[in-house]
């Protein structure tokens, strides 16, 4: 009898939480960070126990410690800037990021359960990477062990080089896929329908993940990897480490003035910048910056609009910058007049992932608001 | 055609087979390919297997696939090139010069643009109106006012071929990063695509287009002779004109719809098949489609292995192949029917 009772609270437990509003948790603002005790979150159905060094967490996927300030799985450590502090012998624990790694998050000061997707029946084993962002998320992960194969464009981290050329992003080599009997084959977006029919009809799972066109999505796309190469704890341990990197970030870059911006992708015969519609444009934003190109979408821009929009600082690769000022067409534009342009190592930004929202992020604050970076450098980076 | 020279082009094709199911990211040894073959024939485990399945499940699955249609594909482009020689009496003439082939490429890109089914078979379909759109454009401007001039047909396929190349560019500039690689695909023709029904619709197409065309092989010689002449043995040329407009439009939508444009094939392999047979369209025709699909399916090899374990599509190779061919021609002026 007491087993079903017990059954009963441990449903009740992991239901508890949904639903419920933030004002029946004892909450505390500290440093714009909503912190609540521990005893209020058990109340609802979080499972914290204090551990000698700091916390353990069980959730209904599995255990985290919170030491220090590190996030720690069996397998990874995701650094947190808003740490667990002690008061008045009450515990208070950074309220967004319990939430995120029980898998919830908050909407309008209500809890909700985060939707995420199903569990895969079986766990794969050998996976082929065919996109340089699933490729980066996976290592991100600690997944990288069961990588075996990758495209040619795949090429960070640098570790990433030792795997297997499976052929380009587009068109991958079937041969070589089939080849290495993969369990499960990651693409993205972009990968056409009759590859992937083909790929399945020799019994391979293949999963296509939405190429992240904003921060959220960032997240999504973590979240999804991470469920289906069967590493769902450090999925909810890196989105908890980044959202909390993030919320910094915006608290950091409180009361300051974004400046125009404008990033150059391609310049010289036909100008290429980041519309509204994607990641690096709500990157920008974060790293505070207003972008020009924000009435555009896609990657495509004129000339004209951006003499018309006359930004105050221009970045891009080195290549793109001199162009640019060896071009007799931008030599109107005052940030090339004024030299207010810099150059950043552009490959922070070209994968919508872990590293652009925070490598990506500092290279772009560093010419957007240099007095913060300092600072951004020692505590996220 | 005679028995002896249908026995060697059936044995040449069975080496070129072999080689080319061998070939690639794991080859496979000729014994091994020949026991792998012979089981999926028969449909029996006629020799007790000793290979890694993933070999097995490559060669049959893979490589069998694009094998074949690359056969059909070279094969049906030899053809085409063979009839648009014969029709306009002109060395230069095949679907891609023509412009039949940009025709259809745009029409296969604009069915995948607006979403175009049609119960499977909307691509096929389009990228034949694209096809049909081009060559009566081509043939009724070439025809205008009656006075005939092989140069004033190449110019105006020249023209028609690029003003669709346009279409399709345009097409593939406004597109997103997905339908740019689908638009790609049209562009530079590839076999990746293989499938068994692919396999299937073109076999059934490509017979039917020899069936017409060898019954009409004397016909074709005679055309060849010119107009006057062949009014004056009894042939009607406009009836046979049409004729072979409507049979090589159909085959070269049925062919880009399922390879994309695959270059210069319908230029350099009637040319090499003349020199061997001479121009007796009886031979020519079966000669020329042989010839075409196995240059196809070597080309497709080297495709697959040069940049391994990265695909290039075979039309970068005939086209890298042919360009050249074509120049030699010009320099050794041979670009007329040696009968």
């Amino acid at each position: 009898m007491y087993k079903i009772f017990l059954y009963f609270l441990i449903v009740m437990s992991t239901f508890a939480m949904d639903k419920v509003n933030l004002n029946q948790l004892e909450t505390t603002s500290t440093n714009g960070t909503t912190y609540a005790t521990m005893k209020s979150l058990n109340k609802i159905g979080a499972n914290i126990k204090k551990s000698e060094n700091g916390y353990i967490l069980s959730t209904d996927i599995g255990d985290f410690t919170l030491e220090g300030n590190m996030i720690s799985t069996s397998e990874k450590k995701f650094k947190i800037l808003s740490l667990p502090y002690e008061k008045n012998n009450q515990m208070f624990l950074p309220l967004k990021i319990v939430l995120n790694l029980n898998g919830y998050h908050l909407e309008n000061n209500v809890i909700i359960k985060s939707n995420e997707i199903d569990t895969p029946s079986e766990l794969p084993k050998k996976i082929i990477s065919l996109s340089p962002g699933i490729s980066e998320k996976i290592y991100a992960l600690g997944g990288e062990k069961l990588l075996i194969g990758r495209t040619q464009y795949c090429k960070y981290p640098v570790e990433i080089q030792k795997i297997d050329v499976v052929g380009s992003m587009l068109s991958p080599n079937l041969e070589v896929i089939v080849s290495k009997n993969p369990d499960l084959v990651l693409a993205e977006t972009h990968f056409k329908e009759s590859i992937m029919k083909k790929i399945e009809s020799f019994d391979i799972t293949v999963l296509k993940i939405s190429t992240p066109k904003n921060i959220n999505e960032i997240y999504e796309s973590i979240s999804s990897i991470g469920i289906s190469i069967g590493h769902p704890l450090e999925a909810r341990g890196l989105n908890a480490s980044l959202k909390d990197k993030v919320a910094f970030t915006q608290t950091l870059l409180k009361g300051k003035t974004p400046p125009t911006v404008y990033y150059i992708v391609g310049t010289g015969k036909s100008e290429f910048t980041p519309g509204k519609d994607t990641f690096i444009d709500s990157l920008i934003t974060l790293a505070g910056g207003n972008n020009v190109a924000q009435d555009n979408i896609g990657w495509k821009y004129s000339l004209e609009s951006l003499i018309l929009k006359d930004p105050k600082i221009i970045f891009g690769s080195k290549e793109n910058i001199q162009t640019m000022i060896n071009g007799e067409n931008y030599q109107s534009l005052s940030s090339i007049k004024n030299k207010n342009y810099a150059v950043i190592p552009v490959s922070v930004l070209q994968l919508p992932g872990p590293r652009a929202l925070t490598q990506g992020v500092y290279e772009m604050l560093e010419v957007f608001h240099p007095e913060l970076a300092k600072e951004y450098k020692e505590k996220v980076l | 055609m005679k028995a002896k020279t249908l026995i060697l082009f059936i044995i040449l094709g069975f080496f070129v087979t072999i080689f080319s199911l061998s070939v690639g990211v794991i080859n496979a040894t000729p014994t091994t390919t020949i026991k792998i073959l012979t089981n999926f024939l028969t449909n029996h485990e006629v020799f007790t297997p000793d290979w890694p399945s993933n070999l097995q499940l490559i060669l049959i699955r893979l490589r069998l696939p694009r094998i074949l249609l690359g056969f059909l594909v070279g094969g049906g482009l030899s053809l085409v090139g063979v009839l648009m020689q014969a029709l306009t009496k002109n060395s230069l003439a095949d679907p891609y010069i023509l412009g039949v082939s940009s025709g259809a490429s745009t029409g296969a890109v604009l069915s995948l643009l607006l979403g175009i089914n049609l119960f499977g078979y909307g691509t096929p379909f389009m990228a034949f109106l694209g096809a049909t759109l081009a060559s009566v454009v081509v043939f009724k401007i070439s025809n205008l006012g009656g006075n005939y001039s092989s140069t004033k047909l190449v110019l105006t396929g020249i023209a028609i071929s690029s003003l669709f190349s346009a279409i399709t560019t345009f097409i593939t500039y406004t597109a997103n990063t997905s339908d740019l690689y689908t638009a790609l695909f049209w562009i530079i023709g590839s076999l990746s695509g293989a499938s068994w029904s692919s396999i299937k619709v073109l076999t059934l197409v490509l017979i039917l287009s020899i069936i017409i065309t060898i019954t009409f092989n004397k016909e074709l010689d005679i055309i060849l002779l010119g107009e006057e002449t062949s009014k004056i043995l009894g042939v009607n040329t406009n009836m046979i004109r049409v004729v072979i407009i409507i049979t090589s439009t159909f085959l070269t939508g049925f062919l880009v719809s399922m390879s994309g444009v695959i270059g210069f094939v319908g230029l350099i392999i009637p040319h090499i098949s003349r020199k061997i047979v001479g121009s007796r369209h009886k031979i020519l025709i079966p000669v020329s489609i042989f010839l075409g699909g196995f240059f196809i399916i070597l080309a497709d090899t080297v495709a697959r292995v040069a940049l391994s374990p990265t695909e290039l599509p075979v039309g970068i190779i005939t086209s890298f192949l042919g360009a050249p061919f074509f120049l030699w021609i010009m320099k050794n002026k041979i670009y007329n029917f040696n009968r």
